[in-house]
């Protein structure tokens, strides 16, 4: 299985969190509330193609508002085969920090 | 005898019925045309008081307009992302998804605007503008191929 780099698993989770609502503008605030940085627009939007070209996520077209000039929205939800790519990185991750002492972790 | 008296009794009763009749007939036409001319005078009043009632409304309403006019606020004019900026993300942006990122970035001006005003959030759009160069022109020369003819060429020169 493809692994998926930091950057995808942040807005994976992102878009987990934002569910059903998760576009655009909610990845983005989400991301900034939740990491205490702002991650550009582009490299959302750019992780987000990467990973439909992959298979990890779908879109689909929502309804255009006056607030962002007419435009429509791109609502993103993950699939089958991404869950499991996001669940089987993050295992990874657990396993490796599994039995590791970090100075100033939360318990 | 009896036959005569009795015709001219039939006569003067046919008279009298005819007078009777004659009277009710006018008695009724009087009540008629006085009951016509009651209803005439009900309904010139009734004409005068709506022409007063709609001369009163339209002064109501001309002074409201006025009013409102007055005491309402011009709403302030609403603004829009810079440009030119937006011009430069669209070229940039995958086709795919230009407008919905397009979309996204003049939503997150507007609540920008709301939240810091106008000079600040012109600023952050800038700098979302100038933080996608990296991305986009990465995603763009990976959609190209151009790192594949970029190694073809290393390769084919050093002959590796």
């Amino acid at each position: 299985m493809t692994p998926l780099k930091q950057t995808e698993q942040v807005v994976m989770l992102a878009i987990l969190r934002k569910q059903p609502d998760a576009y655009g503008v909610s990845i983005y605030e989400e991301l900034e509330k939740r990491l205490n940085k702002a991650v550009p627009m582009a490299t959302i939007y750019v992780t987000l193609e990467t990973l439909e070209t992959k298979g990890f996520v779908k879109s689909k077209q929502g309804e255009a508002t006056s607030e962002r000039g007419g435009r429509a929205k791109m609502f993103f939800e993950i699939t089958g085969k991404g869950q499991a790519a996001l669940n089987a990185s993050l295992s990874a991750l657990d396993r490796l920090r599994a039995g590791t002492k970090l100075a100033g972790a939360m318990a | 005898m009896t036959d005569g008296n009795g015709d001219g009794d039939k006569q003067i009763d046919s008279k009298g019925h005819r007078a009777s009749f004659a009277r009710t007939y006018e008695e009724k036409v009087t009540k008629v045309a006085l009951a016509n001319l009651f209803l005439q005078k009900e309904i010139e009043s009734a004409r005068y008081e709506y022409a007063k009632l709609t001369a009163t409304i339209k002064a109501a309403e001309e002074h409201l307009e006025n009013a409102s006019a007055q005491a309402a606020p011009s709403l302030p004019k609403r603004s829009t992302p810079p440009a030119t900026a937006t011009f430069i993300l669209a070229f940039m942006a995958p086709k795919n998804s230009a407008q919905a990122y397009l979309g996204d970035l003049e939503e997150v001006f507007h609540k920008n605007e709301a939240r810091f005003g106008e000079r600040q959030a012109r600023r952050q759009y800038w700098m979302q503008v100038a933080s996608s160069f990296g991305p986009l022109l990465w995603q763009w020369l990976k959609r190209i191929g151009f790192f594949t003819v970029l190694i073809h060429y290393f390769r084919s020169k050093f002959g590796l």
